[in-house]
This record gives C-alpha cells, structure tokens and sequence, in this order.
C-alpha cells in the first residue's frame, strides 16, 4: 500500500476500482486522489478502460455450436466404473493408462519434493505403471544428481591475501582495539541497536508514544498531588525558588571573592604593579608596549572583519 | 574473543566497527562459495578470481549497508552475481566485428577485409580447454543462459530456497522457478545430446 506521499500503484488504483480494498485501506487512497491530480487522472484511464471492457459484447457461437460440442463429450461412465475410479485414485494403488504423462515441470517438482501428499501419490502411482515415464524420471535423476554433485570451486591460495591487500588500499586506515576508538566503536553500536529500537509501523509508534507519556503522566499526577496541599500555591513556589536562587548566587559569588583575595596570583600583580611605579622608564616603555599592541590588534581586527581584502587575483 | 564461533550477522556488526578479524572471517566462510559461483558465470579463473575480488572489496567498502534482516550470504552472492553479469557483458561488447571494406567488389574482397576483435581472455575452445569445468555438466553448464545458471547454481550448489534466490535475483519468486526448471531442462537435452 502506498504512503500519502508517493504515487499510487496501477495495482493499488485497479483495487481501488474493483472495491477490493478494505475501509481502512481505502481511505488514504481517497485522500492521496483528493491531492493528486496526476494519480487521479490516472484513476480516470483506469475507469475508462474498465467501463470499455465492461461494455465489450457478448459475441455468440453459431446455432449448432452446442451440439456439436456436446457430441464430443463422451458419455458419463457408469456409477461402478466412477466409483472404482475414486478408489483407485483415494488409495493410490494403479493408474489409468489414459492418464496424462508427467511433464518436466511436475517430475522436477516431484524429485524436489515441492508437492503436496496428494499430487506426490498420484505421481507416483503414474510412474509405477508408465515405463515411458519411468524412463523420463531416470534421466531427471541423473540431472539432479549430476548437479547436487558439483563441488564448490577453490580460488588460489593467496586469493584471501589479495582480497584484505586490495581493500586496505580501498579504505582509510583500520581502527585498532583500543582507547578512544574502542570506544566509538561501542558509541557507533550503541547507535545501530537505537536506530533498530525506533518503530517502523504505526503500532510500534503509538506504543512507543505510550510508554514515553508514562513517565510525563506520572509528574504531572505528583505535581498535582502537592499542589493540592491547601498551603501550597504556585506564587508561593516561585517566591521559594526565588530565594533559593538568590541565596546560592550570593554565596558563589562571595567564594569567588574570597578566593580571589587570598590567591597568590593577585599578591604577585599587586608587587609587580608597585615595582612598576617605582621606576617610570620601564612602566612608559610597558604602557608603550601595551598601546601598540592594543593597535594592532585593532588593525588586524579592522583589516579581516570590518574591511577585508579581496583575495582573488593572489595565488595560494 | 573468537570470531569464528560468531553468526554471520554478528560479524558484519564488528566489520561494521572497522574489526579486521571480522572481515577476515566473512572473507574466509564466503571466499570459496562467491568464487564457484563466479567461476562459473564467468568460465576464466583468473577473470573469476578478479571479479570475486572486486565483489568482497565493494561488500566490504560497503558494509554499512548490509541489512541485517537478510542473510549475508544472500547479499554478497547479490552483489558477485551482479558483478559477474556486468563482466559478461562486457566481454560480449569486447569482441567487435568492423565491416568489410566499401570499396569491395565482390563478397569475397568483403570477406577479406573484414576484421575481427576478440577479447584476449575469451577463446571458443575455452570451455573444453578449461580441465576444471570440462566434464559434461560442467560444459552443458556454460550454455546456459547467465540466469538459468546463476538459479540452478545456487539452487542445487547453494542449497538456497526459491525465496532466498529471488532475493539474491531481485527478481520475483515464480520466475525463478521458471530460471530453474528450464535451465534444467536445457541441461537434461544437453547432456542427452553429449552422450548419445
């Protein structure tokens, strides 16, 4: 059956016409006719083919058609004859010369063991009173034979050697069995036995939908169980969450102060900064240094963001 | 651990991780039946043995698509069978045949200006010459037409079901119960013919 998306089979349009389609089938077909012009008008060559074949006429035999195939039809044996018939062919015991010969396809079938118990008896009841097929069945047996009989071939004994040669050369270097790829490769499995997890019917998904609402079922059903309480209220719970949030932001803020303050780091700028002052030859040539590098950054920054230079016509 | 108790499809799981061990084993289980088969399409050990080679690189190179809900076996038969065809095909377009010439007077001058190109690794005689497929089955095997003998093979050779050999044909099921049964027929006439 075809989804909304693709094309509607000429089996699936025929079906549709014939009302071989159920209820359930039925109805996306409609709505894939109802959006797309190019399998309906294709619905409409099928209608116009079958109201053609339906008004095909009936055309009518000459006068003494019937009378002359009746005279061919020889007569009804007689009920003791029609019933030793039926006995012979229940028990499977002898056949009637006038029986068709087996042809190819039902000798190939019997030696395949592909038929059924009745057609097999019968089979093999012909073959017990028909020499001609007898003989027929015997070459069939050879053929069997002959070719159940033909071994599996060796390649050379370097072939396998060949083979893995050729397909490292085909491919990136192999992965080894350890550290970090070991672990992708547990990743890439992991993966494959999600990708065979996610449904592939409309079943599997509504059971997947399902179980994943469990869990979003049950907070909710938790949530509503506490709300419930009379002193508890949403304007309340913000109010907590609120103060909870401002209480834990003002303590990592004041341990980062506090470390910051007692770190060494800081002690050693703090020295380096007096020592600086002390001597104004080499604070100037840092403030220099500082400026300039201050500027370029400001040029490089300007050169490739807020104005860059063309690069074609520059060879690589 | 060791590969060679694990199932097919447990094994293309690891190749599909970059396992060395694990395309070593497919190689090792698949290697002699995609080379009969091959083989016999083809009828030139070598060639068989370059289009095998091809056949397991392209599987390899590609194990990420294998699908697990089909046997390995029939995949990679797919894929050596496709590739034998193509190669047959080929051969068939390598022998050319450049008309005689234009200016011939007679038929005879057209005969002898006539030139014909045969592929280097394809004989007449190939089949008789070849001693491994040269005894009569082998020989009425050659005759057949590339689809009867891909389905009888791996029917009869294989041990594949008519369902697993559609599948490696691509083709639908009651046609290849058409391959097989004819493709025996014309054997059972061929070997007739040889013997009488």
């Amino acid at each position: 059956m075809n989804t909304s998306n693709e094309h509607l089979t000429s089996e699936t349009l025929q079906a549709f016409l014939e009302g071989e389609l159920t209820q359930e089938d039925r109805a996306p077909v409609e709505t894939h006719l109802a959006s797309c012009s190019r399998c309906a008008s294709e619905l409409e060559a099928w209608e116009l083919l079958f109201s053609e074949l339906d008004e095909l006429p009936g055309l009518e035999p000459s006068v003494d058609f019937a009378d002359r195939v009746m005279a061919e039809i020889p007569a009804r044996p007689s009920l003791a004859r029609r019933m030793a018939d039926r006995v012979r062919s229940t028990l499977g015991h002898g056949v009637d010369q006038a029986e068709e010969h087996l042809g190819p396809d039902r000798i190939q079938e019997l030696l395949e063991g592909a038929l059924g118990t009745r057609d097999r008896r019968r089979a093999h009841a012909h073959l017990h009173a028909c020499e001609d097929c007898q003989t027929v069945y015997r070459e069939w047996e050879g053929v069997f034979q002959s070719l159940n009989a033909l071994p599996r071939l060796e390649p050379s004994p370097e072939f396998q050697e060949r083979v893995m040669a050729a397909f490292q050369t085909s491919r990136a270097p192999a992965r080894t069995d350890s550290g970090l790829e070991r672990v992708m490769g547990w990743l890439t499995a992991a993966g494959n036995a999600a990708e065979r997890l996610i449904p592939t019917t409309r079943k599997g998904w509504s059971f997947l939908g399902a179980m994943a609402s469990v869990p979003a079922l049950l907070i909710v059903a938790v949530v509503g169980a506490v709300l419930a309480h009379p002193l508890l209220s949403w304007g309340g719970l913000a109010t907590l969450l609120r103060w909870r949030v401002a209480e834990g932001v003002e303590t990592l803020m004041g341990q980062a102060v506090q470390r910051l303050v007692d770190s060494p780091l800081l002690l050693s700028i703090w020295d380096g900064v007096s020592a600086l002052a002390a001597t104004p030859t080499l604070a100037l040539a840092g403030l220099g240094a500082a400026w300039t590098l201050s500027f370029l950054a400001m040029w490089v920054l300007y050169r490739n963001v807020f104005h860059p230079s063309s690069l074609a016509g520059r060879h690589v | 651990m060791d590969y060679a108790k694990l199932d097919d499809k447990e094994l293309a799981a690891r190749a599909c991780e970059g396992r060395q061990r694990a395309f070593r084993e497919l190689l090792t289980r698949y290697e002699r039946p995609v080379f009969s088969l091959v083989f016999r399409m083809v009828r030139d050990r070598e060639l068989a043995e370059d289009v095998a080679q091809e056949a397991f690189v392209k599987a390899f190179n590609a194990i990420h698509s294998y699908n697990p809900s089909y046997k390995f076996s029939s995949w990679i038969f797919k894929i050596a069978n496709n590739m034998a065809i193509d190669r047959l095909r080929k051969k068939e377009l390598d022998t050319v045949s450049i008309h005689g010439s234009p200016n011939a007077r007679s038929q005879d001058e057209e005969e002898e200006s006539r030139i014909t190109l045969t592929a280097q690794d394809e004989t007449p005689d190939q089949y008789t010459e070849n001693r491994e497929l040269g005894n009569q089955i082998e020989e009425a095997m050659g005759h057949l037409r590339p689809e009867y003998r891909t389905a009888v093979l791996l029917r009869h050779v294989e041990g594949h079901s008519y369902q697993e050999v559609a599948h490696i044909m691509e083709v639908p099921v009651g046609t290849v119960k058409t391959f097989i049964h004819r493709g025996r027929s014309e054997l059972k006439e061929l070997l007739a013919g040889a013997t009488a």
